[in-house]
């Protein structure tokens, strides 16, 4: 039971606070403030204005001025670094030594070498890093209305695919990397925002994002041990700086138009089939009415957003403070989301910068209103001759107690499902420097996360007449509580100080806990309460007021060594040991190891004289990493549950039963990838990339499989049987197609192929050959199955009756795979995969002057989906007191629709994703402007496709991430599908 | 800094580190109780024992109502003018006796009966370590066996060699055990339990595994054994079983809609019960036949607000058995013109159709699906369940119970024995024609003596949707013969029992599969 709060744990910890901020005060002094100054200038020897000069490992630093000069003020000249920076140029360091006046020329390139990446618990240089890490910085990132990291992501890093597959503006990405790791519940990538791993990407605005890192082979995510399967993302926001006090502006208004609706029967077309098929019309068609329910739901959504950011600091001190304000009106008539942002963030040093400090605050507060999926199954059925009110201006609701009929619009104003939610964190952390490069860190997290949901369903209404009224409420409240201890050691040595090594050592400990409470009622006298009287109800069953909890803890030990020699040869070890309370008591440690090694070729003294090439290093990571995310507490353990009621002696009495088959074996799902890559930059930096091979394999996959009973209680049970492979190959190529001092055109392409297969779902143990998934609904086909997890076959794989065509009566040509004349289950055969053979993004930008351009395409190749729409609703046997498509299979098809390959399509497209245009104004003249830039973009311009259903872009799963099989099923468009829309944004940004 | 210090900070982080509670990974289970801690008391006792009985609701209204009445002559699920119901043509494989290891609802049916024997197995070792003194202890015991043996025989019954695996700590994969040996295995699991049950017809022993539910359970395996292939004929063993039923408290209920009112647990005649309540939300095992069964728009007729999935109906020929003057023709079924009260009209459906229930079902020509004579049929045809009246109030759940076993089954069961032995024919049509009496409300249509064939009908007419017509047409050997769409199957009797599903062989390869069927 209840052991202790999760505080207590913390306790010893603060015991060993004490003695370090005595060593604070034994520390002998060595003070000698110096100021720097210089000029940074181009290739051609011109100034180059606005370069960052940092002090490295601080935020000290300061930006160049119109002649290229800078001044910048350190504590310690002999042994400070300065990092000089500017897009499009290659970052250098150089060591101060004591001097006071310090000039540097930067080289151009398309990559930019010596560029600072986060990578787990610590930076490395691009040059240094030996895993496969991509980078992506503000200036790359998606233009236009972006919510979070996913949005400015989209289609930048080979090997990550984000879908945003609805239109509803309340619904996040889905995201992969390197394809599905596991069957489940795949989490995709960790997040983690400024370190703190776990993170949830809607609390970081897009505004407040300086860059991403998505971490993308084991070797660099094995540092983050049992929850990096999925990859990791690591988010770094904006800091302050130098002294300088910056505050910047950026605001749009964004119109979302329906981008694609359903091609519906209108009036006309409905009466012609109802003359050609014979039947008599008059019954439906006495209102006169031509309606087209789609435009009746939908709406042009007017958004608009603001974002405030204050940044700056000292020498000894740096913050930021930023407020952010997204409303966002998606094109549903109930689909809105409003959001604040607030996030403050300081570091201050003392101690002869020996001692930092530094604390964060976050402040999420989120309303959603949800749309309702079911309205669009309406609005697909609802006849054209229907109108959407009656004469005397009451809605028309002759039909809302037909199957699939009912008036959507009248839901859409009388319902309500709405989720306010607000996520608040805040960390602490102190720094100590023990000795030169001997760093010390600890670092506190809280966070909490409450969601409070709302839902009526008014009793006249087609969803609330049938329980005269539904009313729910709930509110969840997830608790987060994490320390860290780090520590750092870094020095080079030997001649020219070729030698580097680089250490790091921590431990971790963190507790999460759940907690829901949820009641709903029925029967309500007037609906004007809506979900604020729940008592107000008559019809509460049992189950309608629940409550649940429950908490997991996870430890981890952590190390990483890094050695380099003269950039030319670097090699990475990390190693973590991570404990899980999920699993059973015999395994809940896990050892996940990596080790990587790069060769710089460019810099060996055999190179020098290949002058066309800048840089050409190879990388090869081998590591492992693990999986618990997905699996949901107390999986391992025996208990008891409620079980709803008995009846006994006249009265219901309180029933308990053993919830589930415990599996006291369960352990760690584990994914080991081996990582080839080459990083090359050719032609005077002009062009360059990288190509990567990967190897991924995921074993004692953890799912629910199917066990015998008996002697098993229940058919299903938590246990770790299957493996499942993915290889794939990446590659990313930019060019400086034109570099002039007026005219820049640069191109950036990546790619991405991936091949996913399920090599094993038996073990000794537990046999499983087939698991059928996929539940695609149509009328008729219920519980018919759309796909299957089989070994030797992807995740994604098709598996359905194989329609050869449509005969000339009208009918299926189903293949009957075993030939016994009758078409069954058994004829269901391997039809197509929802995996795509190749993924890929095109970004062209271009520079002229005070004008910036730039257009992104991306799409996939060799993909199929299955067109539910169309198999629901292109025919006629419901009509004519159900619309239909205006297909022409409505009047060649002579048969009720089935799931059958004859809806499947080839989902290829290419998408006209993102353009914008902007001017940046001049403002020399202008007295404590420091910039001003108005922009244009236009999102989801266009789609090319030979798919004929809305969108060949789909969600990987509907309903949650935790859902059972949720990912497993890809590639369906459903009936629920949420058009998406064209956004076209205009706005500002201004920095004072 | 001195290294001794720097050391000093490093081993006390360390060891902080590895202090127990930074390294404590038990999980803290707040919702759910630790098995070691429940089970302390009677009352919490009795609450693990509850889940066996709501086992029994398994059998109605989804799996087994399919499984029997839809393989059998009563009843069929068929594919409406749409499409709606094809479902995977599941229910046309039920119909034509065209179905395979694939078949979901015979999966969903193995699926349901194997865990219920799993959990009762697992009920009766919690109970049989538990605290209850040895009286009650031995009681209780005897009523969880008694769920089991019922699941036991259902299993038996569909699949005829099933695993027997009756201990929780054995877990070894079974195999099948032969038909012969679980028969074997219940005569003596009933004859040793039988007397250790209550026997008390009562409101508290009403949803209780009773004395008069062992003997009747006892009754039906010994009337089925010839059938199965495992006895001799045991007839006087049927009518000794029954006797004993007949000797205890219940009672034919004079009104017999009293058996399927909304509130049927008032009822002296239920003998073993699934109990429901129209408060229940278990996702699986709520009574929804409302919704399985009536039109999209029958709730308009019957004044009731609910949204049905108009599936199951009954066959045709079944209905025109019933006699227009016996009120069991439209206490049974819903046919005929479905009228909206509020104008007065017939209701149209959205297939621009008036919703008026046919007693026929037919096929609209040109509808035919996959190579076989099953096509589409109207979506207002044929007679609906309409033996359990619907509340106007229900929404989701209906509130009646459901009787598993009920008096007038044994009536006709031990008239059955006593024809096929041949004695006391005048017992026999005593019992039948109590039964007809009150299904006639007259002794109009009373019979002076009565044949095999009268016994067999008056079941029909008697026991509508209550899970009988496979067995009994199995027993009077009719389960073979064409009817509607199916063709004559005799010859082919290895399909009185259904094939393992395939499904459950994946995860336990000792299983064989059924002979007749394609082996694994």
């Amino acid at each position: 039971m209840q052991r202790k709060s999760s505080f207590t744990s913390f306790r010893p910890l603060w015991v060993i606070f004490l003695p370090i901020l005595m060593i604070f005060y034994m520390t002998p002094a060595y003070a000698q403030f110096g100021s720097i100054k210089g000029k940074v200038l181009d290739e051609l020897g011109d100034p180059i204005i606005g370069a960052n000069v940092i002090e490295k490992g601080t935020t000290n630093g300061t930006i160049t001025d119109l002649d290229g000069n800078y001044t910048v003020t350190v504590s310690n000249p002999e042994r400070a670094v300065l990092q000089f920076s500017f897009i499009g140029y290659n970052t250098i360091e150089e060591n101060v030594r004591g001097r006071a006046t310090l000039d540097v020329k930067l080289d151009p390139s398309v990559i930019n070498l010596g560029e600072v990446v986060a990578i787990g618990y610590g930076t490395q240089t691009r040059r240094e890093i030996t895993g496969s890490v991509t980078n992506v910085s503000e200036e790359n990132f998606n233009k236009g209305l972006t919510r979070d990291a996913a949005d400015l992501l989209q289609g930048k890093v080979a090997g990550l695919t984000i879908t945003s597959g609805s239109g509803d503006v309340t619904r996040g990405s889905q995201i992969r990397l390197r394809g599905t790791s596991t069957l489940q519940n795949d989490q995709g990538p960790l997040i983690v925002i400024d370190g703190i791993p776990g993170g949830d990407m809607s609390t970081v605005p897009a505004s407040d994002i300086e860059a991403i890192s998505v971490l993308k082979d084991a070797s660099s995510a094995a540092i983050y041990g049992s929850r990096a399967a999925g990859g990791v993302i690591l988010i770094t926001t904006k800091k302050g700086s130098g002294s300088k006090t910056q505050v910047n502006y950026d605001g749009y208004v964004a119109f979302d138009r329906i981008a694609n609706k359903p091609d519906l029967m209108n009036a006309d077309e409905w009466r012609a089939y109802a003359a050609y098929s014979g039947q008599d019309p008059s019954v439906y068609d006495q209102y006169g009415a031509d309606t087209d329910w789609f435009d009746e739901l939908t709406r042009t959504g007017v958004s608009h957003s603001h974002a405030l950011s204050l940044s700056g600091g000292s020498s000894k001190s740096n913050y930021r403070a930023s407020f952010n304000y997204l409303n966002r009106n998606g094109i549903m008539r109930d689909n809105s989301m409003e959001r604040y942002n607030f996030r403050f963030q300081m570091q201050q040093r003392a101690l002869e910068d020996r001692l930092r400090f530094g604390f964060l605050a976050s402040a999420s507060l989120i309303d959603h209103e949800i749309p309702n999926g079911d309205n669009f199954v309406l609005a697909y059925s609802m006849l054209p001759v229907y109108p959407v009110y009656n004469e005397d201006g009451s809605y028309f609701t002759k039909v809302n107690s037909e199957y699939d009929q009912g008036n959507p619009v009248q839901n859409q104003d009388l319902n309500e499902r709405r989720r306010s939610s607000s996520y608040f964190y805040g960390s602490g952390d102190i720094q100590y420097t023990i000795m030169d490069g001997l760093n010390v860190k600890v670092n506190l997290y809280k966070s909490r996360w409450s969601s409070e949901y709302s839902r009526y369903d008014h009793s006249e209404t087609t969803f609330g007449q049938s329980n005269n009224g539904y009313a729910e409420k709930s509110n969840t409240v997830r608790d987060r509580n994490l320390m860290e201890w780090t520590a750092d050691y870094e020095k080079t040595f030997g001649a020219g100080d070729k030698h580097k090594i680089h250490g790091m050592a921590g431990y971790s400990w963190e507790d999460n806990i759940y907690s829901k409470f949820e009641a709903a009622n029925r029967n309500f006298l007037i609906d004007d309460l809506s979900y604020n009287n729940l008592q107000s109800g008559t019809g509460l069953k049992d189950g309608d007021v629940k409550s649940e909890k429950n908490s997991y803890k996870l430890i981890s030990l952590f190390a990483r060594a890094h050695y380099s020699y003269d950039e030319r040869y670097m090699i990475t070890a990390t190693v973590r040991r991570d404990g899980s309370s999920k699993f059973g008591a015999n395994h809940k440690w896990g050892t996940f190891p990596s080790a990587s090694a790069a060769w710089g070729i460019s810099q060996e003294a055999f190179m020098q004289d290949v002058s066309w090439v800048n840089d050409l290093k190879l990388r090869v990571g081998y590591g492992v990493t693990g999986n618990q995310d997905g699996l949901q507490p107390y999986k391992s353990l025996q208990l008891y549950d409620s079980d709803g009621t008995y009846f006994d002696d006249g009265e219901w009495l309180a029933a308990y039963k053993i919830s589930q088959n415990a599996n006291p074996d369960l352990k760690w799902e584990s994914t080991a990838m081996l990582n080839i890559g080459v990083d090359f930059s050719f032609f005077n930096n002009r062009f360059g990339g990288t190509i990567e091979w990967y190897d991924k394999r995921t074993s004692d996959m953890l799912y629910t499989y199917r066990v015998p009973t008996p002697p098993y209680v229940y058919e299903r049970m938590q246990a770790n049987v299957g493996d499942m492979k993915n290889t794939g190959i990446e590659v990313l190529l930019n060019v400086d197609a034109i570099r002039t001092k007026d005219f820049n055109w640069n191109i950036s392409l990546n790619l991405a192929h991936n091949k996913n297969e399920v090599t094993r779902l038996s073990s000794d143990i537990y046999t499983t050959s087939r698991i059928y998934t996929g539940d695609p609904w149509i009328r008729g086909a219920s519980g018919v199955t759309s796909h299957v997890v089989e070994e030797g076959y992807p995740i994604g794989q098709f598996f359905m009756l194989e329609c050869l065509g449509i005969d000339e009566d009208g009918k299926f040509i189903i293949r009957d795979v075993n030939g016994d004349g009758e078409i069954t289950n058994d004829d269901r055969t391997y039809v197509g995969s929802a995996q795509p053979k190749l993924t890929y993004g095109l970004n062209n930008s271009f520079s002229w002057k005070q004008w910036d351009f730039s257009f992104f395409l991306r799409g996939t190749l060799g993909n199929k989906i299955l067109n539910n729409p169309r198999a629901a609703y292109a025919n006629n046997t419901y009509l004519i007191g159900t619309n239909a498509l205006n297909d022409p299979l409505v009047y060649q098809l002579t048969e009720s629709s089935r799931i059958c390959s004859y809806y499947l399509e080839n989902g290829s497209f290419m998408r006209l994703d993102n353009m914008s245009l902007g001017y940046t104004f001049n403002t020399k003249n202008i007295k404590g402007v420091e910039k001003a830039r108005i922009y244009f973009a236009g999102q989801n311009l266009f789609v090319i496709t030979k798919y004929k259903g809305l969108d060949p872009e789909v969600e990987l799963f509907r309903g949650e991430a935790t859902d059972d099989d949720a990912g497993l099923s890809p590639g369906i468009e459903p009936r629920e599908y949420f058009p998406k829309s064209k956004t076209f944004t205009v706005g500002v940004n201004l920095t004072f | 800094m001195k290294i001794k210090t720097i050391f000093s900070i490093l081993l006390g982080t360390a060891t902080a580190c590895f202090m127990p509670s930074c390294m404590d990974l038990d999980e803290d289970v707040y919702d759910k109780i630790q098995v070691d801690d429940f089970g302390k008391t009677n009352a919490e006792i009795n609450s693990i024992i509850g889940p066996a009985y709501k086992t029994l609701r398994e059998v109605f209204p989804s799996n087994f109502l399919y499984l029997s009445e839809c393989t059998g002559d009563m009843a069929i699920t068929p594919t409406r003018s749409g499409g709606d119901w094809y479902d995977g043509g599941q229910y046309r494989e039920l119909h034509m006796h065209a179905w395979t290891s694939n078949t979901s609802v015979i999966n969903d049916c193995w699926k349901a009966a194997t865990e219920s024997v799993s959990s009762c197995n697992l009920i009766y070792e919690t109970v049989a370590n538990s605290v209850l003194n040895d009286e009650d202890k031995e009681k209780a015991l005897a009523e969880i066996r008694g769920v089991r043996a019922f699941w036991l025989y259902m299993l038996m019954d569909y699949w005829g060699n099933i695993p027997l695996t009756i201990d929780f700590q054995d877990t070894s994969l079974p195999t099948n055990t032969s038909r012969q040996e679980v028969y074997d295995f219940l005569v003596a699991e009933l004859n040793e339990i039988k007397d250790l049950l209550r026997s008390d017809v009562s409101t508290t022993s009403y949803g209780k595994f009773t004395k008069g539910a062992a003997y009747t359970l006892l009754a039906k395996i010994y009337l089925n054994a010839e059938a199965w292939g495992v006895d001799s004929p045991r007839w006087q063993e049927v009518v000794d079983a029954c006797d004993v039923v007949m000797s205890l408290g219940y009672v034919l209920e004079p009104d017999w809609k009293t058996n399927f009112q909304v509130y049927n647990e008032t009822s002296m005649e239920a003998i073993l019960a699934a109990c429901f309540s129209a408060n229940d939300t278990d996702d699986d095992t709520r009574n929804q036949l409302h919704y399985r069964t009536l039109h999209y728009k029958d709730n308009i007729a019957l004044g009731a607000s609910f949204e049905a999935w108009n599936g199951i109906c009954a066959q045709a020929d079944y209905v025109k058995l019933f006699d227009e003057e016996d009120q069991r023709l439209h206490g049974s079924f819903l046919l005929g013109e479905m009228i909206d009260p509020a104008t007065g009209e017939i209701i149209i459906t959205a297939h621009d159709r008036p919703l008026i229930h046919y007693v026929d079902i037919t096929i609209i020509p040109g509808t035919e699906k996959d190579g076989t004579t099953w096509g589409e049929v109207e979506q207002e045809d044929g007679g609906r369940a309409y033996k359990w009246p619907y509340d106007k109030s229900t929404l989701d759940a209906m509130e009646n119970d459901f009787h598993i076993f009920r008096l007038a089954d044994v009536y006709l069961m031990k008239a059955e024995a006593l024809v096929r032995l041949g004695a006391n024919n005048s017992e026999a049509t005593r019992l039948v024609n109590a039964i007809r009496e009150r299904g006639y409300g007259n002794s109009d249509h009373n019979y002076a003596s009565v044949t095999l064939e009268e016994v067999a009908l008056e079941r029909k007419l008697e026991l509508a949707w209550e899970c009988h017509a496979r067995q009994d047409n199995i027993r009077f050997g009719t389960f073979q013969d064409a009817r509607f769409l199916k063709l004559s199957t005799h010859g082919q009797d290895y399909k009185n029992i259904f094939p393992i599903p395939q499904e459950a062989w994946q995860t336990n390869q000792n299983l064989v599969q059924n002979p007749g069927y394609a082996a694994f």
